[in-house]
């Protein structure tokens, strides 16, 4: 597997680190916000550290020692897809990564084994989501008639 | 697809079955002995019901002889949850004698699958009130609720085995730390995927005695998302997470 390299700028999360993914091709860049995981603005060169980025609260941790992932958002560049993984420690990456990568041909890597949970910062809208199913307490025949579960098996009977 | 929704064992279970080279009455035999398999768990696992083999079980009443082979099956999974949750989960500690009702949902469910399974099939998802199973070529896009808000999802799973959810939002009170007898209410809830649907149960509601540092307990292929008390929601890093705009990255 070819692995691009990486360059990594600014190492606090309260100032945006810019991570720049050079390729022959495309290059691409990626921001890492501390609050909206991460974006991509694809197109540009590989800049150095900005710190221009807006809002970053530090991830909340239950001790000063305890370590956070932060899950960036998938990311395509033409070797295939790969998600970053930031992990945070007392307020400092400590770590980037990338939870798994893609490569063009379909085959997956585990990149990084880390035993650092990943912390998921925004919930989805079930409204939007195209799911199969739902797993959550259901307990009661009662509480099924008001379930996202009921509402996709009515969908599915009628399609 | 063929949808089906059967009401047993106290709660409601949703069968989604893609037949394959099955017609449709042949698809429908296997989603009623799939049932079948359902309803007898029921009889035979009820607390409620006192003449079900638990209740004579708990009560002392049957001899080893006796004892049906699928109880004895559940006993021995249930004493096997223990070990691998060094206690966190454990039937054997609520009073009133050993009530395995938290696992007794996902393996009625298992053995469902395995009857779809068994009748070709060629992908099948069975959800008994939360606890999914399934299998087939492509995994099944399973959302986890989030606890506080049930119009939206804590994330959306890419499962190919099995998925449960234990939170304590719908009977609040009702997991029991075994080694303390009083509520356990660590995390606001629990989601484990894994091979096995009884074990990602008996995981799940350990995970909600045991909190966030019960994840080191979890077996190899097994991987979970929790959300604690304080609404942070922490997935461990080989939970499969599906991406949220399949239609962009499957189109």
């Amino acid at each position: 597997m070819r692995r691009a390299p990486i360059v990594i700028t600014g190492t606090a999360i309260g100032a945006a680190a810019v991570m720049a993914i050079p390729s022959p091709g495309t290059p691409q860049q990626v921001a890492l916000a501390g609050n909206a995981g991460a974006t991509t603005t694809g197109g540009g060169t590989a800049a150095p550290s900005s710190g221009t980025s807006s809002a970053s609260p530090t991830p909340k941790t239950n001790s000063p020692a305890a370590a956070t992932a932060v899950l960036g958002s998938l990311v395509t560049n033409q070797y295939g897809q790969l998600r970053v993984k930031l992990t945070v420690k007392a307020g400092r990456i400590t770590k980037v990564g990338f939870t798994t990568f893609t490569a063009s041909d379909g085959h997956s890597v585990e990149i990084d084994q880390s035993a650092v949970p990943i912390l998921i910062q925004e919930t989805i809208s079930a409204q939007s989501a195209q799911i199969q199913g739902v797993s959550g307490a259901t307990y009661t025949t009662t509480a099924y008639e008001q379930s996202l579960q009921a509402a996709i098996d009515k969908a599915a009977l009628h399609a | 697809m063929i949808g089906h929704v059967e009401r047993v064992m106290g709660t409601v279970v949703s069968f989604a079955v893609s037949p394959g080279e099955l017609d449709d009455t042949e698809t429908e035999a296997a989603i009623g002995r799939a049932c079948r398999i359902l309803h007898d768990a029921d009889e035979m696992f009820s607390t409620f019901k006192p003449q079900s083999p638990l209740s004579r079980h708990r009560r002392g009443e049957l001899t080893a002889e006796e004892m049906p082979g699928e109880l004895f099956e559940l006993l021995e999974l249930s004493a096997r949850a223990v070990r691998l949750t060094g206690g966190a989960f454990d039937p054997w500690a609520i009073p009133g004698g050993v009530d395995p009702s938290g696992i007794v949902k996902g393996w009625a469910a298992s053995r469902a699958l395995d009857e779809l399974r068994a009748a070709s099939a060629s992908a099948a998802m069975v959800n008994a009130g939360g606890d999914v199973a399934c299998f087939g070529e492509q995994p099944w896009r399973i959302g986890v609720r989030d606890p506080h808000d049930a119009d939206r999802l804590v994330c959306i799973a890419d499962v190919r085995s099995a998925i449960a959810t234990s939170g304590g939002y719908e009977r609040p009170g009702e997991i029991i730390d075994p080694r303390t007898g009083a509520p356990a209410a660590a995390l606001a809830q629990a989601t484990v995927t894994g091979p096995s649907l009884s074990l990602c149960d008996a995981y799940a509601t350990a995970l909600i005695v045991s909190g966030e540092e019960g994840l080191g307990m979890l077996e190899p292929g097994y991987t979970a998302v929790i959300v604690t008390g304080d609404g942070r929601m922490l997935a461990t890093p080989a939970f499969p997470l599906a991406e949220e705009a399949p239609t962009a990255i499957r189109a």
